[in-house]
C-alpha cells in the first residue's frame, strides 16, 4: 500500500521537541513528514486535511496499556485497543510484558507485533520480560527479546526475588543497551494492600500500602542503577517523595526516568473512600499532598511523561467487594482531554502538556517518534482543543468501560490520527 | 600487560569483575568487536553455576552471543590462534567446528598445562624438602 501525499492546513502546529508552535501546514509523503510551512517543489496533495481551528502535533505516544491480549481477550484485544487508541489520538501504545503466556520468548512479542500490524491501527512498542514468567528467579533471554523487537525489559508489578538478582538483570540489560521499566514497590510491604496506608484506610479498616512500599524501592533500585550504569525507567510513580528522590539522582546525573499516569493527577485517597471499585488502582491513589508533588514534578520535567495506564476489564472483574476487584482503569479515551484539563487549570503549558504525551515518552522508550522534523514518521495527532464531550457508555471507545471519570467534562476532541502518514481515525466519519 | 600490545576481556557485564579495566584491559560486551584484528583468542569455560546464580539466562543465549563460531572468528587475523584451558564445553563457549579446526592449539595447550603443572608442585616440593634440610 503507498502512502498518500497529504496536506494538513490551517491548523496551529505544535512540536515541542523542535520548539514549534505556530500557524505551519503540513505536508507528508512516502510515510514521512515532507516538508512544514512552504509546499515541497511539486508536491500535489492526494488528500486536504482542513485544521482550521485545531491542533496539529506529533501523534500521542502511551507509556503503558494492557491489551489484555494474548491471555484475557475477555477484557479486551490488540484490535480493540488499538483502534481505541487511533480514536484518541495516540499512535503508539506500549505493552508491559504481564500477559498470559508472559512476553519472555521472541514468539509472544512476534505474535503481539504481527497482530497489531494486522489491525493497522496504533502501533505497538513492546516490553520484555526481565526474567522467565516474571517469577523474578531468573535472567530472561534479553539479546534473543531485544532481536525479536523488544524496546525495553520490565518485571511488571511482579517482584525480584532478591537484590542480587536484580543486580544481574540490570548489568545484564546494560550489557546490551536496553532500558529497564521499574514498578517502584517493596512487596513485603505492599503485601495485600488495596489503598493508600492512611486516614481513609484506616477509617475504612483495609489493608493499606506504605508510601514507604515504594521510596524503599526506588531507593534500592537507584542504588542499583547507579552501580550498574543501566538506563532505568520508573512507571507511575505516585508519592511526592520517591519522585523528589529520582529528581535529585536525575541532578547526580544518574541516567533515570519516570512517568505518571493521569488518574494520579486527579484522584487521592478519599476518592477512595467510598468503596467505589473504579477507584481501586494499584499502586494506590495517594493523598492530595502527593497529588500536589506530582503535578509539580510533570512541570519541572522529574516526570518526562503521562500515561493512561490503560487496563481495560470485563464488569465483572469491578463487582465485588474493594480489594476483590481487579485494581486498574481504562485510560485510552481521557488521556489527551484530561491532560488539555492540565493546561486549562493553569498546571501547564500546551507545548508542554503536548511533549509529555509525545516526544517525553518517545525519548524514554528510545524510539524514532513523537516529533515532527522533515523525514520523520508521519503519525500526526489532529484534535480540536475547544470541543468538550462528556465521557460515557455511548462515546467511550476502549472495550474497558471501566473508569473513574465516566460521566465527566472531556476537552478536546480527535478528528483524525495519522500513523507512518496513514490516516487511521477520521472523527468526521465515525 | 603480559608482554602484549593489548589484552581485551569480552564478556556480559554479570561475568565481569569489578573495576576489570583497572587491570590494564579493555572491555567489549560485543564477542565480534572484541576479536576484531586479535592474534590470539582464549576462550574460557562457562562454569553452569553462572546459570543457577542468574548471572546468565540460558546456554542457548550465551552460545549465541559468545560461543566462538567460524563465522566469529573470522573478524580476528587469518593466522589466529585460538587456545581453551579445557575442558571445553563444546557449542555453549565454542562450537565444535572451532575446537578441532586449524586455528586450534587446544590440545598441545591441555598437554602443556600437565606439564607447567607438574613443574609447579616440584618447585613447591623441593623448597619445601630444603627447608625440612635447613631446619
Amino acid at each position: 500500500m503507498t502512502s498518500p501525499r497529504i496536506r494538513i492546513f490551517g491548523g496551529r502546529l505544535i512540536d515541542p521537541s523542535n520548539r514549534v508552535d505556530g500557524p505551519l501546514d503540513l505536508y507528508i509523503a512516502d510515510g514521512r513528514v515532507a516538508a512544514i510551512g512552504e509546499p515541497p517543489d511539486g508536491f500535489a496533495a492526494d488528500i486536504q486535511l482542513d485544521a482550521t481551528g485545531m491542533c496539529v502535533t506529533p501523534g500521542l505516544v502511551d507509556l503503558c496499556a494492557r491489551l489484555r491480549e494474548p491471555g484475557q481477550e475477555h477484557k479486551a484485544s490488540i484490535d480493540s485497543e488499538c483502534r481505541a487508541a487511533a480514536a484518541s489520538g495516540i499512535t503508539t501504545l506500549c505493552c508491559p510484558p504481564d500477559t498470559d503466556p508472559v512476553i519472555d520468548t521472541p514468539a509472544v512479542v512476534e505474535l503481539i507485533r504481527h497482530r497489531a500490524r494486522q489491525v493497522g491501527a496504533a502501533r505497538v512498542a513492546v516490553l520484555g520480560a526481565l526474567t522467565p514468567g516474571l517469577q523474578g528467579l531468573h535472567l530472561s533471554e534479553m539479546a534473543a527479546l531485544q532481536h525479536a523487537g523488544c524496546v525495553g525489559v520490565s518485571n511488571a508489578g511482579n517482584p525480584l526475588g532478591s537484590t542480587l538478582i536484580e543486580r544481574h538483570a540490570f548489568e545484564y540489560a546494560a550489557t546490551f543497551g536496553l532500558t529497564v521499566f521499574l514498578h517502584a514497590d517493596d512487596a513485603a510491604l505492599s503485601a495485600d494492600g488495596c489503598l493508600h496506608e492512611g486516614r481513609v484506610s484506616t477509617r475504612l479498616g483495609l489493608p493499606g500500602i506504605p508510601e514507604a512500599a515504594e521510596t524503599v524501592a526506588v531507593a534500592r533500585d537507584l542504588a542499583l542503577i547507579e552501580q550498574t550504569g543501566v538506563r532505568a525507567h520508573f512507571c507511575r510513580l505516585t508519592t511526592r517523595r520517591a519522585v523528589r528522590m529520582v529528581a535529585r539522582a536525575q541532578f547526580d546525573g544518574v541516567p533515570v526516568t519516570a512517568d505518571v499516569a493521569i488518574p494520579y493527577l486527579y484522584l487521592t485517597e478519599v476518592d477512595a473512600s467510598q468503596f467505589g471499585p473504579d477507584y481501586h488502582f494499584i499502586p494506590p491513589l495517594r493523598t492530595s499532598e502527593d497529588r500536589e508533588g506530582l503535578l509539580q514534578s510533570l512541570k519541572s520535567g522529574t516526570l518526562g511523561a503521562l500515561c493512561s495506564d490503560h487496563q481495560p476489564h470485563e464488569p465483572d472483574a469491578k463487582l465485588a467487594p474493594f480489594p476483590a476487584t481487579e485494581p486498574g482503569a481504562s485510560g485510552l479515551d481521557s488521556l489527551l482531554p484530561l491532560t488539555l484539563k492540565l493546561v486549562e487549570e493553569g498546571y501547564l503549558s500546551l507545548p508542554d502538556a503536548i511533549a509529555r504525551l509525545t516526544c517525553g515518552p518517545a525519548r524514554i522508550l528510545n524510539i524514532p517518534c513523537g516529533e515532527l522534523a522533515v523525514g520523520r514518521v508521519a503519525d500526526v495527532c489532529i484534535f480540536d482543543l475547544h470541543a468538550n464531550w462528556r465521557l460515557n457508555q455511548q462515546t467511550i471507545s476502549s472495550r474497558g468501560k471501566n473508569t473513574p471519570f465516566m460521566g465527566w467534562e472531556m476537552r478536546g476532541r480527535v478528528r483524525y490520527t495519522l500513523r507512518d502518514g496513514h490516516i487511521i481515525f477520521n472523527g468526521n466519519s465515525a | 600487560m603480559l608482554n602484549t600490545g593489548e589484552v581485551r576481556v569480552v564478556a556480559p557485564r554479570t561475568l565481569l569483575p569489578a573495576d576489570v579495566e583497572s587491570l590494564g584491559v579493555k572491555v567489549f560486551h560485543e564477542l565480534r568487536e572484541g576479536l576484531r584484528d586479535a592474534d590470539v583468542v582464549m576462550m574460557l569455560r562457562l562454569q553452569r553455576e553462572r546459570m543457577q546464580g542468574a548471572m546468565l539466562p540460558s546456554e542457548h543465549e550465551y552460545f549465541r552471543l559468545y560461543g566462538l563460531t567460524d563465522e566469529k572468528l573470522s573478524m580476528a587475523k587469518t593466522d589466529v590462534t585460538v587456545m581453551h584451558p579445557g575442558p571445553i564445553n563444546r557449542g555453549v563457549e565454542m562450537d565444535s567446528r572451532v575446537a578441532d579446526g586449524p586455528p586450534s592449539v587446544i590440545l598441545e595447550q591441555v598437554a602443556h598445562g600437565i606439564a607447567a603443572r607438574m613443574a609447579v608442585m616440584s618447585m613447591a616440593m623441593q623448597q619445601n624438602i630444603q627447608q625440612q634440610v635447613n631446619d
